[in-house]
C-alpha cells in the first residue's frame, strides 16, 4: 500500500456499483487496476455530494499507470463517470 | 377429485406463484444482512444494499436486451412505469396511437391525457387479438403532416395471449419519427424483447410475473436509440446524487428514480431472474409454458359448450389463454374450479375492457388460464378434467 489513492467520482451510484463490479472481476481485463478497488464515501475535499466513490491504490510506480488502467476499464465497459481525482 | 388439497395455480398472468425458493431467501437476507439504504450512505450496509440493487439492474438489462444497465430505471410496478412514460413524454396537442388490446394501465392514463388535450387514436385488432399493421401505419403517419409522438404497444395480451410483432411495429414508429412504448407486463423476463434493436423505444416491465420476483418491483427501460432527455420526471426527490442541487438530476437512472429503492423487492427480483438463468434460461421456460398453453387451448376447445378466444394454434402467443363455458357465468365457474378442484384462475374483464370488446367478450368477460414455470402436465390435465365435469353438469349461470 502506498497510501496514495485515486478516486473515481460518479454522477450516479448506479454507475459506481457497476464500476466496482468491473474492477473486482478476476482477470476480466489486462487493463484491470492491480489493487483492491472499493467503494467509499466520497472525500469531502473532492465533492460536497453524499455519494460513494471508487477508491483505488495509485501504487508506487507512478500514479499515471493506475489511473490510465482505471480509465481504460471504465471506457471498455461504457461506465460513465464524472472524473478521477487524487486525495 | 375431492379430498385433495393440492392447488393447481393457473393465474400466473396476475402474478407468478410459487416463486423460486431463493426469492424469499434473498429478500430475508437483504433485510437481515444488507439493510442499508442503497446508493445513499457510504458505509458497509449501504454499499451491500447498493450491490444488490446493481445486481438486479444488471439482470433486468440482460433480460430485456439492454446493453447498458443504467438505462433501466426501477419503479413500483409496470403501471407506474407506463404512467412515467406517457405523462413524461406526451403534451397537449400531441398524437398518441395505441393498440386495442391495451390493459387499463395504458387505457386509463391515455383517457386522462385525452382530457388534457392529447389526441388518442386506437389501432384496430382482429378477433384473435392480432394488430392491424396497415391501420397502425395509417394512424401513426397521422394527418396534415402531424405524425404520432408515440406508439404504445401491448406486447402480450393479458386476456388472450396474443403477441404483438415488435419488430414490425418498431418499423412503423421509426418511419414516422415516433417513439415506441412497449407494455411488456406479460412478457418481460420470458420473451426475447431485444430492446436495443427496436430503435427509439421504451419498455415498461413488471418484476412479479415472468421475472418471478415479488410484487412492488418493475420499471422503465430505454433502448440504445431512445431520447431519454425528453422524458420529464413525474416524481422528483432525493437520489443520493448531486445533492447540492434542488433540481432533479438529468442522468439515468437517477432522473427517474427519486426516493428510496425497494431493496428487499429488488433482491428478490435478482433471485428470480437468477433462477431463470440457472434453469435453462427464458427460452426453454417459454417453450415449455407454450406447450402447456397449447394443451389447454386444444383440451378446452374440445369440451362441449366451450369457446376459446385468442390466437389460433401455431400463431405467435404468450402463455395466457381465455375461454368461456356455456351455461356457466365466469364468477360461478371460478368458484367451482377453486372450491371443488383447487384450480385457481382469474375471470372477468382482467382490467382490459377494450381487449374484451375486441374479442367479443365484453361485458361478461372470460375465464383465464396462465401456466407458469412450475405448472406441470398433470396440472393441465387436472384443469381440463375439472372443466369437463363442469361442462357435463350443464352450468350454473
Amino acid at each position: 500500500m502506498s497510501g496514495r489513492y485515486g478516486y473515481v467520482l460518479f454522477h450516479t451510484s448506479a454507475a459506481a456499483f457497476r464500476a466496482e463490479k468491473a474492477a473486482r472481476e478476476p482477470g476480466a481485463s489486462g487493463n484491470r487496476p492491480s489493487t483492491g478497488a472499493r467503494l467509499v464515501p466520497t472525500p469531502r475535499a473532492l465533492s460536497s455530494d453524499c455519494g460513494v466513490s471508487l477508491r483505488f491504490d495509485l501504487g508506487e510506480a507512478g500514479a499515471g499507470d493506475a489511473e490510465r488502467a482505471m480509465r481504460a476499464l471504465l471506457d471498455a465497459r461504457g461506465i460513465p463517470f464524472d472524473r478521477i481525482a487524487e486525495a | 377429485m375431492g379430498g385433495d388439497d393440492r392447488i393447481v395455480y393457473l393465474d400466473n398472468a396476475a402474478t407468478s406463484w410459487p416463486k423460486p425458493a431463493g426469492v424469499a431467501d434473498a429478500m430475508a437476507a437483504f433485510l437481515r444482512d444488507s439493510g442499508g439504504n442503497p446508493g445513499r450512505s457510504g458505509h458497509r450496509l449501504s454499499i451491500a444494499a447498493g450491490r444488490v440493487v446493481a445486481e438486479a439492474r444488471d439482470a433486468v438489462a440482460e433480460a430485456l436486451g439492454v446493453g447498458d444497465p443504467l438505462r433501466v430505471a426501477f419503479a413500483a410496478n409496470a403501471t407506474a412505469a407506463i404512467n412515467a412514460a406517457l405523462f413524461g413524454v406526451l403534451r397537449p396537442g400531441d398524437l398518441v396511437v395505441a393498440d386495442g388490446m391495451a390493459h387499463n394501465a395504458v387505457a386509463r392514463p391515455l383517457t386522462e391525457l385525452g382530457r388534457m388535450g392529447v389526441s388518442v387514436k386506437w389501432i384496430r385488432c382482429g378477433r384473435d387479438g392480432s394488430i392491424d399493421l396497415a391501420h397502425a401505419e395509417k394512424l401513426v403517419r397521422g394527418t396534415g403532416g402531424r405524425a404520432a409522438r408515440m406508439l404504445v404497444v401491448t406486447h402480450g395480451s393479458n386476456v388472450c395471449g396474443s403477441l404483438a410483432p415488435l419488430g414490425e411495429l418498431a418499423g412503423v414508429a421509426a418511419r414516422h419519427g415516433a417513439t415506441m412504448l412497449v407494455d411488456a407486463a406479460q412478457t418481460a423476463g420470458i420473451e426475447d424483447l431485444g430492446l436495443d434493436s427496436l430503435g427509439d423505444a421504451m419498455v415498461a416491465f413488471t418484476g412479479h410475473k415472468a421475472m418471478l420476483g415479488p410484487g412492488g418491483t418493475g420499471g422503465l427501460a430505454f433502448s440504445r436509440g431512445a431520447d431519454i432527455g425528453r422524458v420529464r420526471p413525474l416524481v422528483r426527490g432525493g437520489t443520493g446524487s448531486a445533492s447540492d442541487s434542488e433540481d432533479q438530476p438529468a442522468f439515468m437512472p437517477d432522473r427517474l428514480e427519486a426516493g428510496t429503492a425497494n431493496g428487499p423487492g429488488l433482491a428478490g427480483l435478482a433471485a428470480g431472474l437468477g433462477w431463470i438463468a440457472g434453469n435453462g434460461g427464458r427460452g426453454a421456460i417459454r417453450d415449455r409454458e407454450l406447450r402447456l398453453t397449447e394443451a389447454l387451448v386444444s383440451g378446452i376447445a374440445a369440451l362441449p359448450g366451450a369457446a376459446v378466444y385468442g390466437p389460433e394454434p401455431g400463431r405467435p402467443r404468450c402463455a395466457v389463454m381465455s375461454f368461456t363455458l356455456a351455461g356457466w357465468s365466469c364468477s360461478e365457474l371460478a368458484l367451482a374450479l377453486d372450491e371443488r378442484y383447487g384450480v385457481l384462475c382469474r375471470v372477468g374483464l382482467h382490467c382490459a375492457p377494450r381487449a374484451h370488446r375486441v374479442l367479443g367478450t365484453f361485458p361478461d368477460g372470460t375465464a383465464r388460464f396462465a401456466p407458469g414455470p412450475f405448472t406441470t402436465e398433470a396440472d393441465v390435465e387436472r384443469a381440463i378434467g375439472a372443466l369437463a365435469e363442469l361442462a357435463a353438469e350443464g352450468g350454473r349461470a
